[in-house]
């Protein structure tokens, strides 16, 4: 990794620190939920950033499918992953804040339901990866479930309009249903975690594209012993 | 109290799941360079008649398999013996 990416680390800690301020320090504690209110801003910015990683497996899985380049192939996997590792936190976190505000760990209210839904599908994606051996066919069978998996994106964004749901609505039909002075905490907190996805994307994808090497090399290490035992 | 109680862990949660993750990248990166270049070595390893190729695997052998020994320490690379 180069300087780049080390500026990229540094960049998303220090918004990170700034957004944990603007957290705990500058946005006002909500009436009725007190200071619990705030696993709000990192909730969010979680579910959002996880969105991102999909698009970016949509996106990546497309563009292998139609030029069968296997950088593509790196940024879908890369994408998928790191979507995981965000939604998991984003169930996990609004579990505890549905605990304080709802009484309860879970419900099976629309938002959470497909959100565990988006969580099952890119970790059954991950699975299918790893049940493939071969590269090429590993590669085309993730990239069309990456296209159909994106599917369940607009339905967890749009189920609290479609059905009748309990979730609070940040992003309503008529805009932002929040307090103006929460604004830098919950903007920040969206930089902040865009930042730190990039970063773990170039880290994630520079690994992937590593392990394709190491994939091939190996590939023709059996080749040349293959040879050298025929000739030999 | 109570409130506390539940901030702290949704917190905890979040720096858990990004440090965890970024731990699990680090290794996974010097598990994969270690492999890569104990790989190149062997591929770089040209004809039979150096030191230590007749410890090279059989044909049939796991290249794989084969990396992993040698990481291990438990088979010599190609010219150590």
């Amino acid at each position: 990794m180069g300087r780049g990416h080390r500026a990229l680390g540094v960049a998303g800690l220090t918004l990170i620190l700034a957004a944990l301020v603007a957290v705990f320090v500058q946005a006002p504690t909500e009436r009725h939920l007190g200071d619990v209110q705030r696993i709000f801003y990192f909730h969010v910015a979680c579910a959002w950033t996880a969105f991102l990683s999909f698009f970016l497996v949509f996106v990546g899985s497309l563009a292998y499918l139609r030029t069968r380049k296997a950088a593509w192939d790196a940024l879908a996997v890369s994408a998928a992953e790191i979507g995981v590792v965000f939604t998991s936190i984003a169930l996990l976190t609004g579990s505890v804040w549905a605990k304080h505000a709802w009484g309860t760990w879970w419900e099976w209210e629309p938002r959470l339901t497909t959100t565990l839904l988006l969580w099952l599908i890119y970790v059954a994606y991950l699975m299918l990866r790893s049940a493939i051996p071969e590269a090429s066919k590993r590669a085309t069978f993730s990239a069309v479930f990456g296209v159909v998996g994106f599917v369940d994106v607009p339905i967890v964004f749009m189920s609290i309009r479609w059905w009748r749901s309990i979730h609070p609505a940040v992003v309503t039909g008529k805009g932002m249903d929040l307090d103006v002075a929460m604004y830098p905490a919950f903007f920040l907190s969206l930089a902040a975690f865009s930042l730190v996805f990039v970063y773990l994307l170039v880290l994630r994808t520079a690994l992937e594209r590593s392990h394709q090497q190491l994939e091939e090399m190996k590939g023709q290490a059996t080749f040349k012993l293959g040879e050298e035992v025929s000739h030999g | 109290m109570a409130d506390f109680w539940y901030l702290a862990l949704a917190y905890g949660i979040i720096w858990l799941g990004l440090f965890g993750y970024l731990f699990h990248l680090s290794r996974r990166a010097r598990d994969l360079g270690q492999e890569l270049n104990v790989l190149r070595e062997v591929l770089a390893t040209e004809g039979r008649d150096e030191p230590g190729w007749e410890d090279a695997p059989e044909f049939d052998e796991e290249p794989q398999a084969v990396v992993r020994e040698r990481l291990a320490g438990s088979r010599p690379a190609p010219g150590e013996a």
